[in-house]
């Protein structure tokens, strides 16, 4: 290794690294392909997210748009899924509150991942003080069960989708900040790395080339599972009317509404109800099915 | 300028009690089984206007399912409605009113002032014990009333009953002189709110700040739990001797305990009634109410709740409402009754008059006076000159288009049928949802022809705010009323004091409001209570919110 | 291991004194002046709200207050409602038993449920109960606990009333509840019992158990579910703090007596106070709980007590 070249080098040493994650990538297509419950899972959560997408031009009616005379239809070829105490389409409610559960959903645990990510990676980075202080932290929040945690900061920061993101993000930082840890601390050990760090490769070059490749498998798959809770959770900080407020749609707000009519609408709970359940059943199996899809490659190496 | 909603109480105004039950079960039974004693035997009677073949039954506990848990039961510190339907069974004031709305004597037996209005004298009546033990008299008396207006006890709303308080005098054991630093009418009226109820010096000594956990009174219930979210439990009082006249009886009340539980979700609290769980709900869900109209096992007792009936108010300075004509053609042009089945689910009572039957304020003139009458509507449009052209009315090639304000939510069901109804007629009525400010501000400015109005007016003084022509644009005027006969009316009801000559200058009022057709009442707010079969002798008092519980009975 | 549990115990003192401070800091760390508009709620002037925060000493350092804070905790005395004006921990501790009994019966439905649907569908791999079971519990976990609740006081509340629809009195109105909540869990140990016992299954001495001519119910029930249920044990411990978070929704959905319902209701109302005392309580709750697994597991297996 020539010391005038840093710049060479590192991709020289990640070589191996990367040439192995593109086969690998073939390799988990492969597999991924083969696991039906992973199939269903993403076909339907892809149909899902299409309709949430497309809700705009699908709807038949304007979801917020009432119609007090057509109130607490069942439903009917007219209204799939009836009517609400205020005449609105159930069906067109819920179709456009998949783009907020949804949504809720994807960017709490994007917000779960960066910020939990980083977290452990600066953990299990530099090790020693900031490893003591990280670690201390994430330990403290995992003492607590993870709805109070949200539920406080839903406390502190008041409500809205807004507010349910970030307190359902940050409920779930723990889990991806211990992840990473330790996924971070295994591969640091590498010879590449640690010759990497002797040449004077900066530490957030080696970060992002060396550890991060490695800790995006188990991230996809916790991510991918960890996007099922995330919606239960913003689901279910709405239902108890600390989440979406009104006039925003929301599965979970859906349900709380609909509870005071459970005897006499069924219908209003029936589906947005069914609608979270698929939601997060899709998430599942696809989650499944990608960690057995990677897992094993991950530790044949 | 906008009126205070009274958050709860405030002065009672008498309203209607609707007995839907008695009259309807009563011809419906006999017409199925003919006029028997036993029919009538299995009747669930409800209210003292029933005619009942049974005779009442001491013991048993009541259980019911109210919306909310108070704040405190200390009737000098409350604020809530959910305080005083407790509070007015452990604590007696010195006077209650009737179901007319007269003040009547209850722990003071007769009373005088002076001329000024200054000096009320109360000659308290004997034998009368708190729960504890501890006799009222008048020191008792005077230590409610000075503990009332005390800075330290917090009082939110006793203290306005009690006006320009000065201070109690003690004249001999048994009479008082109230004191007060300028004219207050409306004194004897507050004297009987239930905030103003007689406290026990000895426990407010032994209890202090929790005083509202542990209240004590005269009344004919004593308090006997607190368990925080699940209930309260009252029991017998068995003491007590000294009901006022608006009872049925003397004596102990006839339950042994009185429970109620605090359900706030609708769909439970009606599930905890048909289970059996309770034997009284207080607010019957409106989708619900039909089901207990018709069912066997329960009964529906109707009140109407003190307020100005929720109104469609007409504006008489926007053409082209703006001609009388025009006004009382639409009058006639609505379905009060549709409205209600269509929008309440046929929970509501359908009012007449802005005050119902039984209140000293009701206007005998207003019942019937816009009868759903599509054709005379038709002939009055045509006589102003609105023809129809095809399926549109015009007048000089203007079609005639009308803009509809209202809130969202359920009450858009009234415009959503307006419209619908109007449209028959040949009027296209646009309908504009805002919230509030920009409603109110909206409706001040007078952008629509039609508005819905809805408060809670304690007294008729404050039709001022909503007829008074001062108001127009800054008050709740949204019909843009202006009549200098009703000003002068309006200004004059203020400033009396007979309530005699009250009552004439209110009902002058509605009849020059109604006839030049302003305003439209569509129904008064009911509360509807479900009984189950074996409550009886239960009444609403005349505010229509908060049930007696001395004179039921269980069967 | 009277060692090992004083070991634990130690850890867990600092343990609960961070997440007081972790609570308290966020309870505190209201916004902009969210703390004056909830005292402005209670109907006070500016004049009463500046007396009001000295009186609470709102307007003393982050700190002092804190310590204030810690010092009447470790009294017993966690402050007042602002809205009931009750003490905090009087109303947690009338509102405790209600929560514990339905996380309790929870856990028990969700063990007994899980262990044996777990078991039979690894008894029985590939047959049409392992297939179900896994159904059942991937539905399990994929159900929002509050749908599932609504869907039980429809059906069997309302549409057939078989159970009460809600409240907290006689051990009826414990069945739906208790089911709800503990149905998510339920599929979890149901996969995870699953999965270890499989393991456990192709291990050598259950082979040689066999071998020896044992019945097969000795072998289940001796050898193989022995080891099989210590992996979830572990997950009960994991499991009990979703439970106790689930708990929260699941009162709510019933209208039960608890401090799930508490704290809902105190955050809804903006209640500092409660909030506070309520969330810390539940939080102490279930770190002693994973204490008491922690010492429970260690009792089972030997190894985890020289670590």
């Amino acid at each position: 290794m020539q010391v005038e070249q840093p710049l060479v080098a590192p991709v020289a040493l990640a070589e191996p690294g990367l040439a192995r994650s593109r086969s690998q990538a073939a390799i988990v297509w492969g597999s991924f392909r083969r696991n039906r419950g992973a199939l269903i899972g993403g076909a339907i959560l892809l149909a899902l997210i299409l309709l949430a997408l497309l809700a705009p031009w699908i709807a038949p009616y304007d979801p917020l748009q009432p119609a007090i005379l057509q109130r607490l239809q069942p439903p009917s070829p007219n209204h799939l899924f009836g009517t609400d105490q205020f005449g609105r389409d159930t069906f067109s409610r819920v179709l456009y509150g998949g783009r907020t559960s949804l949504w809720l959903g994807l960017v709490a645990v994007g917000l779960s991942v960066a910020i939990g990510g980083f977290l452990g990676l600066l953990a299990g980075y530099y090790r020693g003080a900031v490893d003591l202080v990280v670690s201390r932290v994430v330990d403290l929040m995992l003492a607590m069960p993870r709805i109070l945690l949200a539920l406080v900061i839903v406390f502190t920061l008041g409500t809205g989708v807004t507010n349910v993101m970030i307190a359902v993000g940050i409920s779930g930082v723990p889990d991806y900040a211990r992840l990473i840890r330790s996924s971070t601390l295994a591969a640091r050990e590498h010879v590449y790395v640690e010759a990497a760090r002797v040449i004077g490769v900066p530490n957030w070059r080696i970060m992002a080339r060396h550890i991060l490749p490695n800790v995006v498998a188990p991230l996809i798959v916790v991510g991918t599972l960890g996007l099922g809770a995330a919606i239960l959770s913003a689901a279910g900080l709405s239902f108890l009317g600390l989440g979406a407020q009104p006039p925003v749609i929301e599965w979970g707000l859906m349900l709380s509404d609909g509870r005071s009519m459970l005897s006499v609408a069924w219908w209003l709970t029936a589906f947005p109800g069914l609608a979270i359940m698929l939601a997060v059943l899709a998430v599942n199996l696809l989650g499944d099915g990608l960690r057995d899809a990677l897992d094993p490659r991950l530790r044949a190496r | 300028m906008k009126p205070t909603t009274a958050r709860d109480g405030g002065p009672v105004t008498p309203e209607a009690q609707h007995l839907h039950l008695s009259r309807r079960t009563l011809l419906r039974h006999l017409a199925a089984t003919g006029f028997s004693g036993a029919a009538l035997a299995t009747l669930p009677l409800v209210g003292r206007a029933a005619v009942s073949a049974q005779q009442p039954k001491p013991g048993g506990d009541l259980r019911w399912a109210l919306d909310m848990e108070p704040d405190t039961l200390d009737p000098h510190v409350s604020s809530s409605r959910y305080d005083y339907q407790f509070e007015k069974e452990i604590f007696d004031s010195l006077v209650v009113r009737d179901a007319k709305g007269n003040v009547v004597p209850h722990l003071a037996e007769k009373w005088e002032s002076n001329a000024t209005g200054t000096e009320w004298t109360f000659t308290l009546k004997q034998g009368v014990k708190f729960q504890d033990g501890t006799p009222f008299n008048a020191a008792a008396a005077k230590f409610s009333f000075d503990r009332i207006v005390n800075p330290a006890t917090k009082s939110e709303q006793a203290v306005f009953n009690l006006g320009p308080y000065d201070h109690t005098e003690v004249l001999d054991d048994h009479t008082i002189k109230i004191v007060l630093k300028s004219t207050f009418a409306p004194l004897l009226i507050g004297l009987a709110e239930y905030t103003m109820g007689m406290v026990s010096p000895t426990a407010v000594q032994k209890y202090g700040q929790d005083f509202g956990r542990h209240p004590v009174g005269t009344g004919p219930f004593a308090f006997k739990e607190w368990v925080a979210k699940d209930h309260i439990t009252l029991v017998k009082n068995p003491n007590y001797d000294w009901a006022p006249s608006i009872f049925t009886h003397n004596g102990p009340p006839y339950l042994d305990s009185v429970t109620g539980r605090f359900i706030s979700e609708s769909e439970t609290a009606y599930a905890a009634l048909q289970t059996g769980l309770v034997d009284v709900l207080q607010t019957v869900p409106d989708i619900h109410v039909s089901e207990v109209k018709s069912s066997n096992q329960f009964a529906l007792l109707s009140t109407t709740v003190q307020g100005f009936p929720p109104s469609l108010l007409f504006n008489c300075q926007k053409a082209p409402t703006d001609d009388p004509m025009v006004r009382q053609a639409l009058m006639h042009a609505i379905d009060r009754n549709a409205i209600i089945e269509a929008v309440y689910d046929g929970s509501q009572l359908p009012a007449q008059g802005i005050w119902g039957e039984s209140s000293p304020f009701f206007w005998p003139g207003s019942t019937g006076l816009y009868p759903l009458d599509p054709k005379k509507a038709a002939s009055l449009l045509d006589g102003a000159g609105w023809v129809k052209n095809g399926s549109q009315r015009a007048k000089n090639g203007q079609p005639m288009s009308l803009v509809y304000l209202t809130l969202p939510g359920q009450i858009q069901g009234i415009a959503e049928y307006v419209q619908a109804q109007f449209k028959e007629m040949g009027i296209k009525l646009d309908i504009l949802v805002e919230d509030n400010p920009a409603q109110q501000q909206d409706a001040q400015k007078g952008v629509q022809h039609i508005v819905w109005l809805n408060w809670l007016l304690a007294d008729p003084y404050g039709l001022d705010t909503v007829f008074g022509s001062e108001n127009i644009g800054t008050g709740w005027n949204f019909a843009h009323y202006k009549n200098p006969t009703v000003d002068e009316l309006l200004k004059e009801g203020v400033q009396t004091l007979d309530q005699a000559k009250r009552i004439q200058i209110y009902q002058q009022v509605q009849k020059q409001v109604l006839t030049d057709a302003a305003c439209f009442p569509i129904n008064y707010r009911t509360r509807n209570w479900g009984l189950a079969k074996k409550v009886h002798g239960f009444t609403v008092g005349p505010d229509g919110e908060w049930a007696h519980l001395y004179d039921v009975w269980l069967s | 291991m009277l060692r090992y549990v004083q070991l634990r115990l130690l850890t867990a003192i600092p343990t609960i004194v961070g997440l007081s401070l972790l609570v308290f800091l966020m309870v505190h760390l209201l916004p902009g002046n969210a703390v004056d508009v909830m005292l402005t709620q209670q109907g006070a002037t500016a004049q009463q709200l500046q007396q009001l925060k000295a009186q609470l000493g709102l307007d003393d350092p982050l700190w002092v207050q804190y310590a204030r804070f810690a010092k009447d905790a470790l009294r017993g005395d966690l402050g007042r409602s602002l809205f009931s004006h009750q003490p905090v921990l009087s109303q947690i501790l009338a509102q405790f038993p209600a929560t514990l009994e339905l996380t309790l019966a929870g856990m028990a439905i969700a063990l007994l449920a899980g262990v044996t649907l777990g078991v039979l569908a690894a008894v029985k791999q590939n047959s049409w109960l392992d297939s179900f079971s896994m159904v059942a519990s991937l539905i399990g976990v994929a159900m929002p606990s509050f749908w599932l609740g609504l869907l039980l006081i429809y059906l069997l509340g309302m549409k057939f009333p078989v159970f009460p629809v809600a409240g907290t009195a006689g051990w009826r109105s414990l069945v739906l509840p208790a089911v709800t909540l503990g149905f998510n869990s339920m599929g979890i140990i149901a996969r995870l019992t699953r999965s270890s016992m499989l393991e456990v299954l192709r291990q050598e001495y259950v082979v040689t158990a066999r071998a020896k001519g044992l019945g097969e119910a000795v072998v289940m029930l001796q050898h193989a579910l022995r080891n099989a249920v210590l992996p979830v044990v572990t997950m009960v411990g994991l499991q009990f703090g979703y439970l106790l978070g689930g708990a929260v929704i699941i009162e709510t959905v019933f209208a039960r007596q608890g401090v799930g319902q508490l704290v809902v209701t105190a955050i809804q109302q903006r209640d500092g106070p409660l909030v506070q005392g309520t969330v810390l309580f539940l939080a102490v709750i279930f770190v002693l709980a994973n204490l008491m697994v922690d010492l429970s597991y260690a009792a089972l297996d030997p190894r985890i007590r020289y670590q």
